[in-house]
């Protein structure tokens, strides 16, 4: 796939969305087009984070590892999401394993290459960072309303 | 199948809208483990009371209680009302316990409908979580009788587990629709399931929408409702005058006279249970309401 596919396909992902053109192109030096197929894992938990993902079609589920029981799925993500903050704080660890159930195309993020270009423009990084935060609120919103079972009837 | 949506008459004066009128089951549709969806007839086969997607009738378990439920069938079919009733009380573990042949007692329908005549020229976007699709049925019925009156169809649909996932036969058929997405989510997945696992809301990041030529229409529990709407608002771009949301409290006479299910200064029975979340977005984080 050549730059300028690339950069099309990023322009189209909802994280950079409303984004400088500037900060596009900066971050499309660090990206790199990753298709997975069924089975296949992103990344394990407990491995060194260095990339995130903008995944562009099919299903990632997100897999707790349990001793005794293996993998406790947590949630799914699909085209239009991002999956991995881990990259972004120290000691950059995946905590989730994240498996490929369908084909999978996604747009693979270098955090070593995007961490770098944030230290260096901190209105870039500045700007990732206000994404994350963002992306995080929203995360953790979901998963406090998955854990009061909001299905579940006022009175039984 | 050519259908129109038909106004339920202007009730007589006199009528009297507080007696109950006799209905039989006639057929039963075991949907989950605690969830049965009811048909009911006349006992003469007269055609019962013609109503409007997101109107709810009075269910009157003989002897036990009365209920607000949602009718969740077909508006253009008029001998059989159909409505779907998850168990958790007396009074639902009774209709569910309902074989084919009893008795069961109806009044109405009542209550403010689905806005289908705004939708009109529009995409349509129905959220839904739980038991919550049962009353949005009626407008997926609807749409697919009228389709050339609406642009696209977009069904996203939560549950708890895939265990409780309702009208599956169903869901499978409208993905196969012209210019139709619907998208499931459940809370909790075992690893055999292949489907997507987080709240419905996750799905709304997922579309794409047009804000200015969108309306969206949710039902579920009302913690979802809410955040449904602040994701299509704040993140989609949905004014909240194009979001439209259908409101449970206590309901009883069905027509606002008692007053059981004021809501600040609506009554849910008369001035909902569809609310435009543009007119009750101030109440919904009241704790006193």
């Amino acid at each position: 796939m050549n730059i300028q596919d690339l950069e099309h396909i990023l322009e189209d992902h909802p994280f950079v969305q409303g984004m400088h053109y500037p900060h596009v192109r900066t971050l499309l030096g660090c990206c790199s087009n990753q298709r997975y197929s069924p089975g296949d894992y992103l990344f394990r938990g407990g491995q060194e984070s260095h990339e995130f993902f903008l995944l562009r079609e099919g299903t990632v589920s997100l897999e707790l590892y349990v001793p005794q029981h293996g993998g406790l799925r947590v949630e799914t993500r699909g085209g239009g999401d991002l999956l991995g903050w881990s990259w972004l704080i120290k000691p950059y660890r995946w905590h989730f394993d994240a498996k490929a159930i369908t084909d999978v195309a996604t747009l693979m993020i270098d955090a070593r290459c995007l961490r770098q270009k944030c230290e260096e423009d901190h209105s870039f990084g500045y700007d990732i960072l206000k994404r994350f935060a963002a992306l995080m609120v929203h995360d953790v919103r979901a998963m406090s309303l998955q854990l009061i079972d909001m299905h579940k009837p006022l009175r039984a | 199948m050519a259908a129109t949506l038909v106004e339920p008459p202007a009730r007589e004066a006199g009528s009297d809208v507080m007696l109950p009128r006799p209905v039989r089951v006639s057929e039963v549709i075991q949907e989950t483990h605690d969830t049965c969806t009811l048909r009911v007839v006349s006992p003469r086969g007269e055609p019962l009371p013609a109503f409007l997607p997101g109107q709810f009738s009075m269910l009157y378990a003989m002897g036990v209680a009365e209920l607000p439920i949602s009718i969740s069938g077909d508006p253009a079919i008029r001998d059989t009302h159909t409505y779907t009733i998850r168990s958790v009380g007396l009074a639902t573990q009774r209709f569910n316990a309902m074989r084919v042949g009893n008795p069961i007692g109806i009044r109405g329908p009542f209550g403010n409908p689905w806005p289908m005549e705004e939708a009109r020229g529009k995409d349509v976007l129905v959220v839904a979580g739980g038991i919550g699709l049962a009353p949005l049925r009626p407008i997926l019925y609807h749409v697919f009788h009228h389709r050339q009156d609406f642009g696209r169809l977009i069904l996203l649909y939560g549950t708890r587990s895939p265990s409780d996932l309702l009208f599956r036969k169903e869901l499978k058929r409208w993905e196969k629709q012209k210019d139709t997405l619907v998208m499931t989510t459940v809370d909790y997945g075992g690893m055999s399931w292949k489907g997507n696992v987080g709240l419905v809301t996750r799905l709304i990041g997922r579309i794409r929408l047009n804000p200015a030529r969108t309306i969206a229409m949710t039902c579920g529990p009302e913690i979802m409702m809410r955040y449904v709407a602040y994701e299509l608002q704040d993140h989609k771009g949905l004014d909240a005058s194009h979001i439209h949301l259908t409101m449970e409290r206590n309901m009883k006479c069905g027509c606002g006279f008692c007053g059981h299910c004021q809501y600040g200064p609506h009554f849910i029975c008369k001035d909902g249970p569809v609310f435009r979340f543009r007119d009750i977005q101030p109440l919904m984080m009241q704790y006193e309401i």
